[in-house]
């Protein structure tokens, strides 16, 4: 970066001042909607007349503060927002959890820096403390089983009855890395339907190759599929392809390929043949070479079959039999094909498969995770499609974000479990705390732990506030009761929160006061704002 | 028809009670399906009344668990599912989506007289399943990585937990909402195919899964699958083609295990197992087996050879622990 002359510095003790208003301004809005009982904030439309929002989720309300006009307040309030952001995108829920537990991280670490603490022991002490509550969160995970106790996951994630039970439904049956797609729905009841078998967003290059035209699609039973990136400009490339199928008894085929003309289509056509070769052509799925790559991939570990590769200077003229795929059924429409019962060896598939899933897992990269996750859902053999109702369009529009937003959340709460909720489990780590705090002897990895041990009940303390009752009234009979128990902020009564339906995915939780504390560790230690000019 | 004259391997025996105390037994191979309600000294084409135009090739037989009550047995086809509702003496062809599966294998649920669920595992389709008493089938295999099913076993306690175990020709999945869903579970896929399965009678509570591979011994699961270990030291060797457990099961653990021409016996949940004894050599390779009394001192089984013959035999304690 070059020098700029116009920049200003700002130093100590004002950075942290600063920032630490900014903090609290941003979190003061999102902080109400913790909980089953949210307060809204109403945000100004900015680039049109419409009526204000009325905004009941963090991730939204954060997304819309674009800047703060004091610059000090600024850089506190935009790290808040990333941390929201990256919760957000990891986890689909947790805004507001990780939003108050930064909070106090963040006051309670600048307090006790005054009083000459050391940023590195309290940083270092702060991320071991949290790694130690995530794992607390790990031990103490139940796994969701049956769509009743689904549905009421999702409700506690959306607080949409009906979004939930069919969220709740969808899971159940097309499972952790099941393919849902949320779509904007005409009517105002929501639906879902069900795909059986795995399918690509690529239909027939001409309609006219369809043999049911009444339902728009051709069906083959025991049919074979030839693989290719290959651009068939030329009719007589094809030529080895039909000898060939024709010699192998293959009477359907779908021939997938980069591009084909119109002279090789008419070929194909004038040769199709119902007691002898039909044959029905689709373009490559995916956008781009990378997906391509991927597809013709994924479709050959499916079907047994072999890709020609264009780039590798394959051409029709060498196929053999073990080149084709096979699938017991294939199913091809105007703009998606799908395969039921793929021929290729399972346990290679299952490798595949497997191997994705590591990739997901291991990827940090969101639009990488989602081009994984889609691939994993496909391969796994069927899908799911919701389609959001409403009363009016902009109603279907934010209930498809809810949707979008519990599907993810929902992910991970089936991979990785439930735990007690309305920060309910927050507050069981808080004894592991205690132990580490009594184990050190440094007072900064002492403060570290103590105040990690109060940021991890402010979630807690939020939902009962924001409920209306007494936080410490409700504290002290959650502390004297079993672990698990908690306020249900329905109704005031002391639970069984998981007995009740009350929980949280952990995975969330987790990603919650990793990104909160991890971040908030890491803004203690900003010692100068460097301000460019706007 | 003599059992001696029935050509082909014997795919699977039955023996099933009617509740005036009958003894009906079936006997599945390549040429279709016979019973016999005499103890085994006739024989009769049990698919006569379809009259069938060629041999309807017959690899699985279930009867349902209140058969003695509602007479009610499944056969699965090379090509589909046949049912007879009246022990066997007549059948009738179910529908099925195309394309005609080849069903390996069949399962009812513990509580089928009141939620009509049954399964159907097959070779290349993965598994279908009915909650209708078998009058509508479908097949959703999400998740169900490998369509090669050889067995399939279904939790006693199905009405609660809706638990189902496929075993395949790569390992073992799991679904837990009634076969709508699958996922994988950490059965070592080197040790596969697995080709039988049996949930423990008292899974319900302890989670109990046996998987019988076909060269790699007998294996067993405390956890639905999520950890597995072999059994008898690995000194099971050969195909596990069948299990049966004692009736009082709770009171006393005994499994018994087809494993190639020899029977085992484990008197303790699959702890230990001892060799027992037939005490009528059968003459070709045992395919299957279907116990005629329960297990007991005096036990007596039905066995499928696979020259074609069906054979009775009883057994009797052997001398080698393995």
């Amino acid at each position: 970066m070059k020098p700029d002359p116009q920049a200003s510095l700002v130093f100590q003790p004002h950075v942290h001042m600063g920032m630490q208003r900014g903090v609290n301004k941003i979190v003061g809005v999102i902080r109400p909607t913790l909980g089953p009982t949210p307060r809204v904030a109403v945000v100004d439309r900015i680039l049109d007349s419409r009526i204000p929002e009325i905004l009941d989720n963090g991730a939204v309300i954060a997304k819309r503060i674009i800047e703060l006009h004091d610059r000090n307040e600024d850089a506190g309030a935009m790290l808040v927002r990333d941390v929201i952001e990256h919760t957000s995108k990891q986890a689909g829920d947790g805004t507001a959890t990780a939003a108050v537990i930064f909070q106090h991280v963040f006051n309670e670490g600048i307090r006790h820096l005054s009083y000459d603490g050391d940023v590195h022991v309290l940083r270092e002490h702060l991320e071991l403390g949290a790694t130690r509550v995530e794992e607390h969160l790990v031990e103490n995970a139940d796994a969701v089983l049956g769509s009743e106790n689904l549905a009421r996951l999702a409700e506690t994630l959306c607080h949409d009855q009906d979004i939930a039970a069919i969220i709740g439904e969808a899971f159940e049956t097309v499972g952790e890395y099941g393919r849902i797609e949320v779509r904007a729905g005409r009517r105002r009841e929501t639906e879902r339907e069900y795909v059986e078998g795995m399918y690509w967003n690529s239909g027939a290059v001409s309609r006219s190759m369809l043999t049911d035209l009444g339902r728009s699609r051709t069906e083959f039973i025991n049919g074979s599929i030839l693989l290719s990136d290959i651009d068939v400009k030329d009719p007589r490339q094809l030529f080895p392809v039909v000898e060939r199928a024709l010699r192998d008894g293959i009477t359907s085929l779908l021939i997938v390929v980069e591009n084909i003309s119109d002279g090789a289509l008419a070929f194909l056509g004038a040769n199709n043949d119902p007691e002898q070769l039909t044959t029905v052509v689709a373009k490559v799925p995916g956008w781009g070479k990378h997906e391509n790559a991927a597809a013709l991939e994924d479709l050959a570990i499916l079907t047994g079959g072999t890709p020609f590769v264009a780039v590798a200077g394959d051409t029709f003229n060498s196929i053999t039999p073990e080149d084709f795929g096979h699938a017991r059924r294939m199913w091809i429409a105007e703009r998606t094909f799908g395969i039921v019962g793929g021929q290729g060896d399972s346990r290679e598939l299952r490798r595949h498969i497997n191997g994705l899933k590591d990739l997901y897992k291991s990827s940090e990269d969101q639009i990488r995770r989602d081009q994984l996750l889609a691939r994993v859902g496909a391969l796994l053999g069927g899908s799911a499609t919701l389609w959001i109702g409403g009363t009016t369009e902009i109603q279907i529009e934010e209930r498809v974000e809810v949707a979008k937003r519990t599907v993810r959340a929902m992910r991970g709460a089936v991979a990785h479990g439930v735990v007690p909720g309305g920060g309910t489990a927050l507050l069981a780590c808080r004894a592991s705390l205690d132990s580490m705090m009594n184990r050190a002897s440094h007072p900064d990895a002492r403060a570290a732990y103590r105040i990690l041990g109060e940021a991890i009940a402010q979630p807690f303390r939020a939902i009962v506030t924001n409920a209306g009752y007494d936080v410490s009234e409700k504290m002290a009979s959650v502390d004297q009761s079993e672990e698990g128990w908690g306020v249900d902020a329905r109704t005031g009564a002391i639970t069984d929160m998981t007995a009740a339906g009350i929980v949280d995915a952990a995975a969330v939780q987790r990603t919650a006061v990793h990104t909160a504390v991890t971040s908030a560790a890491l803004a203690l230690s900003v010692d100068v704002l460097v301000r460019r000019p706007r | 028809m003599e059992s001696e004259e029935l050509q082909n391997a014997i795919y699977a025996t039955s023996v099933l009670t009617t509740a005036d105390g009958t003894k009906v037994w079936l006997a599945a191979s390549m040429s279709g399906l016979v019973r016999s309600t005499d103890g085994g000294s006739t024989w009769h084409d049990a698919y006569a009344s379809l009259n069938p135009q060629a041999a309807i090739t017959t690899i699985a037989i279930a009867g349902s668990p209140s058969f003695a009550a509602d007479h009610y047995v499944l056969s699965g086809a090379i090509d589909g599912i046949l049912i007879s509702q009246d022990a066997g003496a007549t059948w009738s062809a179910l529908e099925l989506p195309p394309p005609p599966p080849a069903v390996s294998s069949l399962a009812f649920s513990p509580t089928f007289d009141q939620d009509g669920f049954v399964f159907a595992g097959t070779l290349e389709n993965g598994v279908y399943r009915s909650g209708n008493r078998g009058v509508q089938w479908d097949a959703w295999n999400f998740g169900l990585m490998d369509l090669n099913v050889l067995d399939v076993a279904v939790s006693p306690e199905f009405a609660t937990d809706k638990t189902l175990f496929a075993a395949t020709e790569s390992g073992i999945f799991r679904s837990t909402n009634g076969g709508r869903a699958w996922s994988d579970t950490a059965f070592p896929s080197d040790l596969a195919p697995v080709i039988s399965i049996a949930t423990s009678p008292l899974s319900g509570a302890n989670h109990t899964l046996f998987a019988g591979t076909e060269s790699c011994g007998l294996l067993r699961s405390t956890d639905w699958g999520d950890s597995w270990s072999q059994l008898a030291d690995g000194h099971i060797e050969g195909p596990v083609n069948a299990m049966v457990f004692s009736l009082d099961y709770a009171a006393k653990p005994q499994i018994l295990a087809l494993v190639g021409n020899a029977v085992v016996l484990s008197s303790d949940g699959g702890e230990s197992w001892s060799d027992m004894h037939l005490e009528s050599a059968p003459r070709a390779r045992v395919t299957s087996m279907a116990p005629i009394t329960p297990i007991g001192p005096s036990m007596q089984l039905l066995l499928g050879l696979t020259d074609g013959t069906v054979v009775t035999s009883r057994v009797s304690t052997g001398t080698t622990n393995l």
